[in-house]
């Protein structure tokens, strides 16, 4: 009995904390079906935040809370003595072919108010998250991220792997502990700013376009339009647009940075490598060195 | 039935054509030897897994690995530290077209790099057109995969191609109009910005503004069709600066466009 008291406490705690939030918290544990090769989650939520992070099992747990005012704290019942969750009707976890899927029902999520899912995976997995209105976060993985967001905002910390995130209307930050070889990197916000921080060491080609922001870095790169196939093994069609000068940060090379209607500027990180493209309307864009 | 028999019709059992009296024949002998039964339910348990082989094989990932396999050769370690897991017997042929994109890569790298294009022969310009075959192959399978970072490169090695021919550019068209990722579709309409001189691909951008859903797609087909000034753009932008239920950075994006060509 005596080493159950601490268990107890801790859950009689968390109710308590349940209970005064209004928030009803479920975890579910689920596993991919072929553990050693690294699978795929999609999630997607409409009200609500995404959070992954990476760890060093092979369970995928998924921890859901309800932010629905008044809701009910979560009892486990007496039956499921000894057992894990599986599932739940809050939200369809199904599998198939080593790829995991959530999704929070969003037939019902207006009825029961808010899900933010939080979910641990194994660190090779690849992610495909899609939320309407919540923030997405991504810590300490190493798969393949793909991200989309309406209003939310989009933070990944410590990923290295190939990224395509879009936030419509959020910003997008994202701390990449390595960038390598050919996976692209692909951001895109239209309203809000892309804050980027990467090793100090990458190789890294920037190829980034901005209607209306400014960039700033303080890597020693410098911007350029490529237009022969030699710089950039593309051909590109080059605008006629009238020119006008513009601030970009620590490195103002050329006057014929901004076009009226926007343009693909390159820049090469160190020697050049990973593809990293960055596309903002309205943003700024901010290039760190990191690490 | 004997169990050599049984083994000679094996095949014919787990893929099911096998005719009712010699299944019969079968699962008769089957439930009496223990030899048979196991050797079937391996064989079985085998022809399922290659079941599964063929949904889930090549050439998902085969760039990814061709892109590591590249670095480490590059890197000159390729022999004492394989930076990729070559475990399962699958991943043979995704070797096998790994090299041939190396091979391709060099080609391409050796004919682009000649200093005068203009002097090959016969047999270079049989070999470019097979290099261009080559991407077009490329770019068209990776533009098809499952994941949003491989379809970006599809993109890419579509905007190497020196002219891609028209199911390239049409894939590209439908990638720019239905790809679930909207940066999978910006980078098509960058992409085929490029190739606007084509008549296909203007029509393309032209039919695409107005269905397009997205602020950021819409925003850069507008700054395409205005440097393009294509007659028909004007009256697209009009009714798109018109549109309420447009985003309204797209609308004032849409009136100014209309003032340029004005």
């Amino acid at each position: 009995m005596k080493h159950h008291l601490p268990r107890l406490a801790a859950s009689l705690a968390s109710i308590a904390v349940f209970a005064a939030n209004g928030w009803a918290q479920r975890e579910i544990t689920v596993r991919f079906s072929d553990p050693s090769r690294p699978g795929t989650l999609t999630a997607s939520v409409s009200q609500g935040d995404i959070s992954v992070t990476g760890h060093d099992g092979d369970d995928v747990v998924v921890s859901t809370t309800n932010r629905l005012p008044g809701a009910e704290p979560e009892e486990i019942p007496a039956r499921a003595q000894g057992l894990r969750r599986i599932g739940s009707g809050d939200v369809n976890i199904t599998q198939r072919n080593n790829v995991i899927t959530i999704d929070d029902r969003a037939d019902r999520a207006w009825t029961r108010g808010t899900h933010d899912l939080a979910i641990r995976v194994p660190r090779e997995t690849s992610l495909d998250l899609t939320a309407t209105s919540g923030d997405v976060r991504v810590t300490a993985t190493e798969g393949e991220v793909e991200v989309q967001t309406m209003s939310g905002s989009v933070y990944l910390n410590d990923v290295s792997g190939p990224a395509v995130v879009h936030a419509r209307n959020g910003e997008v930050v994202g701390t990449f502990a390595s960038v390598t070889g050919e996976m692209p990197v692909s951001i895109s916000t239209m309203n809000g700013e892309i804050d980027l921080s990467l090793p100090s060491s990458a190789d890294a080609t920037l190829a980034i376009n901005t209607s209306r922001g400014d960039i700033y870095s303080d890597f020693d790169v410098s911007l350029e339009v490529r237009s022969s196939p030699e710089e950039t093994g593309n051909r590109i069609w080059t605008p006629t647009g009238r020119t006008t000068g513009r601030l970009l940060g620590l490195v103002v090379t050329a006057p014929f940075f901004h076009v009226e209607t926007s343009q693909t500027l390159f820049g090469d990180i160190n020697d050049g490598g990973a593809q990293i493209s960055l596309n903002t309307f309205q943003g700024n864009i901010y290039i760190r060195r990191g690490d | 039935m004997d169990c050599s028999q049984v083994m000679e019709h094996l095949p014919e059992y787990l893929s099911g054509t096998l005719d009712a009296p010699a299944r019969l024949a079968m699962e008769t002998h089957r439930e009496s030897c223990p030899r048979c039964r196991a050797e079937i339910h391996e064989l079985a348990a085998l022809w399922l897994d290659l079941e599964t082989v063929r949904t889930e094989a090549p050439p998902a990932g085969a760039r990814v690995r061709f892109d590591a396999m590249l670095q480490a050769f590059e890197e000159g370690r390729a022999a004492n530290d394989p930076p990729v897991r070559w475990r399962s017997p699958q991943r043979l042929g995704q070797v096998a077209a790994a090299l041939l994109l190396t091979l391709a890569g060099a080609i391409a790298g050796y004919t682009l790099r000649s200093p005068e294009p203009g002097a090959a022969n016969g047999n270079l310009a049989s070999l470019e057109e097979e290099v261009r075959a080559l991407q077009q192959l490329v770019a068209l399978s990776l533009l098809d995969q499952r994941s949003a970072s491989q379809r970006l490169q599809g993109v890419g090695w579509s905007s190497r191609i020196d002219q891609p021919n028209e199911e390239v550019l049409s894939t590209l068209i439908d990638t720019m109009n239905h790809d679930p990722n909207v940066n999978v579709r910006l980078a098509a309409v960058g992409v085929l910005g490029q190739f606007a001189d084509t008549a296909i691909v203007r029509e393309g951008m032209v039919r695409s503004l107005p269905v397009q859903q997205s602020p950021m797609i819409q925003l850069a087909l507008i700054d395409l069709l205005v440097q393009l000034h294509d007659p028909r753009s004007p009256e697209i932008f009009e009714r798109l600066a018109d549109d309420e239920m447009a985003d309204a950075t797209v609308r004032e994006r849409a009136a100014w466009a209309l003032e340029q060509l004005g």
